[in-house]
């Protein structure tokens, strides 16, 4: 698999670009959840507690080490699970899957009537597990027939996240107003694998001997798999069998990245308004596959696969995010009981990954690849009070689009000087790899999506108070993107000059040649269902949540054309459609709230 | 182009598989009469309100179909294609379901009310492909529709026998299948021909349908149950009956030989809710229900009915245990929380004989999934499902003459399969077994019904949004040798996706007395 530059740039900037609508329960009326988005809302709650949630949910699938979430393509119907196969004399067996754990410990303390304060400490584990384990045989005169190819793999990858959040609600005047500050980091935890397999030996000619090797290898020794699957072809090994095949993982990168947050927010009579920026950076090491340049058994292709090991290159990836966000929820008009509001939102993000040496971070390179992008957000809502306590019902329709630049640049040498122009690309046929390069897009999304939430009392009695919380959620998503693939060339002939090593270069400006662009449609639904129970007697409280596999559907579309618009005639029938497929991409979740009702010793006498 | 062999045993399964794998579901023996009274007709007299007329229209859409006469069969279980477009050429199914149905209740007497309820479903499937060329020129046109209708009366009667009251309801209806309506034409040296076939897609893979069967099953059924002081018994038997036109594809005439299929299906139905405990606020219950059904399936020559060519044969037994609670935290009428855990038991045992009563000599399948065309000489198949099911309405607000709520009916069900198939042909009239396929499925269903419920004076509104039923499939398929040898096996891990798309419902109901020259008759002291 080879893997460009914008796909690694992916990772840090369309986890933001991408994100979802505003969910309601950030803007409604429970402020257990709405403290997220404003930290104001803290002076609803009541009582000093202290409080732990912890959170698991998994997912079938992972496959690249520092991307999991990628599938070779974009198309959905990609939902390979584990699979154990006996077959034609032989075996396989694989499985990978994500566990993801997440634990919220923290204290709230109200001190007064108008000052309410949090501190949250954050720490979630990503433990990604891969495993594969068999016995290839082959029938093609590839491999002795009567021979077999046993092989064990297994691979950890676990990632922590850390962060602190630390929240306080005030009164100035009579306008509460609030603000939240965030930080933390998330960074590999444990990488290992371990790879063993036999085979029989090769001679000199080419021709395999009777006898069988051992090789086993860990550590950077082992090399990692991007993924297994079935039917196969076994060509890592060099024989074609019949159970299983499986890609090779050539690079990675891991390292820190941090991540701080600033929010701040008011309760004025008219709206509630807040405003958010976040910054998040980091360098990565990066991870090359480096074949030894031995000979093994003979055998050249095992020993280019196998026989190595992963170096730290001498380039470090950089990744810089920033992103700022004005929002504000406006009260249109209302009743005793409810009140009509539109909540809006206004984003920009600028995003950055480049690289730079390994040894001096100062010295980054000019190639770059770059995501500006702006989203604007507007959600006609409305909340309904029930009665007393948490009894309400909030729903809202949800709009935002999002238009998004990406461009792929480096600096270009002309006569004397540099200037900045577009990596040169070529497009791919068919549909799209995930690490097709390209040297600029431009994206536009629209979202249209209702979201509800509800929370009704079961019973009350006495000390005891139970309550049921629903929410829907769905998505409907449009997606136009085009792609721009083409070559920056030098041009002009009045100046003369060279470049950093002297060569001569002659021109004065760099022009960029559009060859093909890609045109890329999908048509995504997204649908969720939470259910919370929420119990609280006299100073325990207690909320179990329940969240379903979120339901996924796409109807993605591509077609390629040459610089002059028309379609590209490569075999590949363009356009290349499919048709929608409900799937699910997560596994369902399940969270725990827990809280007691106690004042810290150190507190009581402030 | 592949052929694929469909097993003729499509056609008498969609009467059996139309029976919910799940069939006491909690609203069945709910709080909310309008819904027990379908298990319990004597329930109507507990529908608050007069007479009374309601309508509910419904549409949902499925993206992908398989079979003609079974549109749920896919090729191997974890089937996960829908339509696209390829450089080697575009296909698309799909269906529209519609459901309509229209309900009228009336007091006959102080303690008589009768039902009238008619129901019709629509399965509107389409197929539209085209084959390409290396250079994109059309190889084949392909367009077909048919359709698959059921259509039923059901007239339901509650009284009281002393003081017991009691239910009857008689139904009478049927399901049809629509001969295709097909349009498919072949480029041949250069010249478009006209051809019969039926395909279906599998991937970028076109299959013809070799056999598949069509035509109308009638349908009759009768039901009788009765209240027992707070325990609650009943009764229920249907009976599918009716030739089909039955479509074998011929090679050598390229076109379809027609047989006939005569198919009976007999189900029988025990059940009864017994109540533990009834306090004001919550009631503890068991239902229990016990099912049997037969199915004979009898294919004959089509010009001598008499002559039988081989015969399917299904015996299928259910037991269910369901513990479930009823609970009323609200005050509002017909507020209340509806919860039961599901234990359901299921067996079915297959045949496929000869006129003579031996089995058919049947080989298992090359590949190593378990293809639905599958046919084996007889299969037994034992499964157990465990559900949580919960169906609450939840009162938003209420006054006088208008108050709103909220229905929530979601579904977790787990269902573990275990089916052993046995192939291998008669040996000096025993039956040799050659292979077996043994299946072991884990099954998930989550599923999630939304309604939102208006009410203003006698009119009452309501819609409906099922969400896609999620599903999630982990199986195990094994081929054996008679004496237990694996020859080949697999099994996959879970993979969660969806098997059906969103579900729109509007009902409406409203008293008869809007409408004009209506004379009710009004009992002193309606209902109990």
């Amino acid at each position: 698999m080879r893997k460009g530059m914008s796909l690694v740039l992916v990772t840090g900037v369309l986890v933001a670009v991408l994100a979802q609508t505003t969910p309601i329960t950030l803007f409604g009326s429970n402020p257990w959840f709405s403290t997220e988005l404003y930290p104001q809302d803290l002076l609803l709650r009541s009582g000093n507690y202290l409080f732990y949630s912890p959170q698991y949910f998994n997912q079938p699938f992972w496959g690249d080490i520092d991307e999991p979430e990628k599938k070779p393509n974009t198309t959905t119907d990609y939902t390979i699970t584990g699979v154990d196969v006996v077959r034609d004399g032989g075996s396989f067996k694989h499985s990978g899957s994500v566990h993801a754990l997440n634990n919220n410990l923290g204290y709230a303390w109200r001190p007064g009537e108008n000052l309410a304060a949090s501190l949250a400490w954050d720490y979630d584990i990503d433990a990604r597990r891969n495993r594969a384990e068999g016995v290839f045989t082959t029938n093609d005169g590839t491999y002795p027939a009567d021979a077999t190819l046993p092989f064990e793999y297994s691979m950890r990858h676990t990632i922590y996240k850390l962060s602190m959040k630390g929240m306080l609600g005030t009164s100035i005047g009579t306008v509460p107003v609030g603000i939240l500050l965030d930080g933390g980091v998330e960074n590999t935890m444990a990488l290992k694998k371990k790879f063993a397999f036999s085979k029989l030996a090769m001679n000199p000619d080419g021709s395999y001997s009777e006898t069988m090797v051992d090789h086993v290898m860990e550590g950077d020794d082992a090399r990692a798999f991007w993924g297994w699957t079935e039917p196969g072809c076994s060509h890592p090994f060099g024989a074609r069998g019949t159970q299983g095949d499986s890609w090779l993982q050539n690079e990675y990168a891991i390292g820190p990245i941090y991540h701080v947050n600033l929010m701040a927010g008011a309760t004025l009579p008219r709206i509630k308004a807040g405003g958010y920026f976040r910054y998040r950076w980091g360098h990565q090491d990066r991870y090359y596959w480096n074949a030894a340049d031995t000979l093994v058994a003979n055998d050249s292709i095992i020993s280019r696969n196998f026989f190595g090991s992963y170096e730290r290159d001498n380039q470090t990836r950089i990744i810089r995010t920033g992103e700022g966000r004005l929002f504000g929820n406006l009260r249109l008009f209302g009743r005793d009981r409810f009140t009509f509001n539109a909540f809006g939102m206004l984003t920009y993000e600028d995003s950055t990954l480049g690289s730079a040496a390994a040894g001096n971070l100062r010295a980054e390179s000019s190639a770059k690849d770059r995501i500006r992008s702006v989203a604007i957000e507007c959600d006609p809502n409305i909340s309904v009070n029930l009665g007393e306590g948490l009894n309400y019902i909030d729903a809202a329709l949800l709009f935002k689009y999002r238009y998004a630049r990406y461009g792929n640049v480096r600096n270009q040498w002309v006569g004397g000087g540099e200037i900045t122009a577009y990596q040169s690309a070529s497009v791919g046929s068919g549909w799209e790899d995930v690490w097709e390069n390209f040297s600029y897009a431009n994206m536009n999304v629209l979202d249209v999506g209702a979201d509800i939430s509800t929370m009704f009392p079961v019973f009350s009695r006495g000390m005891h108070h139970l309550s049921l919380n629903l929410r829907m959620f769905g998505d409907l998503r449009f997606t136009y993107q085009r792609k721009y693939f083409g070559s920056s060339d030098v041009v002009g002939s009045d100046v003369v000059g060279s470049d950093v090593v002297g060569s001569d270069v002659v021109g004065s400006d760099v022009e960029f040649s559009l060859d093909n662009t890609r045109l890329n449609l999908a048509r995504e639904v997204r649908f969720n269902t939470f259910l919370m129970l929420h119990y609280v007697q006299g100073p325990y409280q207690l909320r179990l949540q329940f969240t379903k596999p979120v339901l996924y559907s796409n109807a993605p579309f591509t077609s390629v054309y040459d610089a002059n618009g028309s379609v590209v005639e490569d075999g590949s029938n363009y356009p290349l459609k499919k048709s929608d497929l409900w799937i699910t991409k997560e596994g369902m979740s399940v969270a725990l709230f827990g809280s007691y009702d106690i004042m810290l010793p150190f507190l009581r006498s402030r | 182009m592949y052929r694929v062999r469909v097993s003729i045993s499509h056609a008498v399964f969609v009467a059996v598989l139309s029976v919910p794998p799940v069939s006491a579901r909690v609203f069945l023996t709910g709080s909310n009469p309008v819904l027990s009274s379908i298990a319990m007709p004597q329930d109507l007299l507990l529908i608050p309100g007069g007479d009374k007329i309601s309508a509910y229209t419904a549409w949902q859409g499925f993206p992908w179909w398989g079979d003609i006469d079974q549109p749920e069969e896919r090729p191997y279980k974890q089937y996960t294609f829908t339509g696209e477009r390829t450089s080697l050429g575009e296909h698309y199914t799909g269906i529209n379901q519609f459901e309509e149905r229209i309900s009228f209740s009336r007091w006959h007497a102080k303690n008589l009310r009768v039902a009238y309820n008619l129901h019709y479903t629509a399965d509107h499937l389409s197929a539209k492909a085209t084959g390409f060329d290396d250079s994109g020129d059309p190889t084949y046109i392909y367009n077909e529709h048919h359709a698959i209708r059921e259509v039923n009366f059901k007239t339901m009667l509650s009284t009281f026998y002393k003081t017991t009251p009691i239910g009857f309801s008689l139904g009478l209806g049927g399901v049809s299948t629509s001969v295709p309506n097909l349009d498919h034409r072949r480029l041949v040296n250069g010249d478009w021909y006209p051809s019969n076939q039926v395909l279906w897609w599998r991937g970028n893979d076109e299959l013809a349908q070799d056999e598949f069967a069509i035509g109308s099953l009638f349908k009759g059924d009768a039901q009788v149950a009765a209240t027992l002081g707070n325990h609650k018994v009943g009764s229920h038997f249907r009976l599918y009956a009716g030739t089909l036109d039955d479509y074998q594809w011929n090679e050598g005439m390229a076109d379809y030989d027609l047989r006939l299929k005569k198919i009976h299906n007999y189900t029988v139905r025990l059940y009864g809710l017994y109540n533990w405990l009834r306090m004001e606020k919550f009631r503890f219950n068991t239902t229990v229900l016990t099912r049997y059904t037969f199915v004979d399936s009898v294919s004959v020559e089509r010009n001598n009915p008499k002559t039988e060519i081989e015969t399917e044969k299904a015996k299928v037994f259910v037991l269910q245990i369901n513990p479930n609670v009823n609970i009323f935290p609200w005050k509002f009428p017909m507020s209340y929380i509806d919860a039961a855990l599901l234990c359901n038991y299921q067996f079915t045992r297959y045949d496929y004989v000869a006129p003579n009563n031996e089995y058919r000599s049947t080989t298992i399948g090359w590949d190593m999934e378990e293809y639905s065309w599958e046919q084996c000489s007889y299969f037994n198949e034992n499964f157990f499902e465990l559900a949580l099911d919960v169906f609450a309405s939840i009162p938003v607000f209420g006054m006088r003459d208008r108050s709103a709520g909220i229905t929530v009916s979601t579904l977790v069900w787990r269902r573990y399969k275990w089916k052993n198939k046995y192939f291998g042909s008669m040996d000096n009239g025993e039956f040799r077994v050659d292979e077996i396929r043994k299946n072991f499925d884990k099954e998930t269903w989550l599923n999630l019904v939304l309604g939102l419920m208006y009410r203003q004076g006698s009119f009452m509104y309501r819609l409906d949004i099922g969400q896609p039923l999620i599903y999630s499939l982990t199986p195990r398929t094994g081929k054996y040798q008679a004496d237990g040898t694996l020859i080949e096996g697999k099994s996959s891990e879970k993979m969660w996706l969806s098997q059906s798309g969103f579900k729109i419902g509007f009902f409406i109901s409203t008293d008869l007395t809007n409408f004009i020259r209506y004379r009710p008759f009004v009992p002193e002291q309606p209902g109990l």
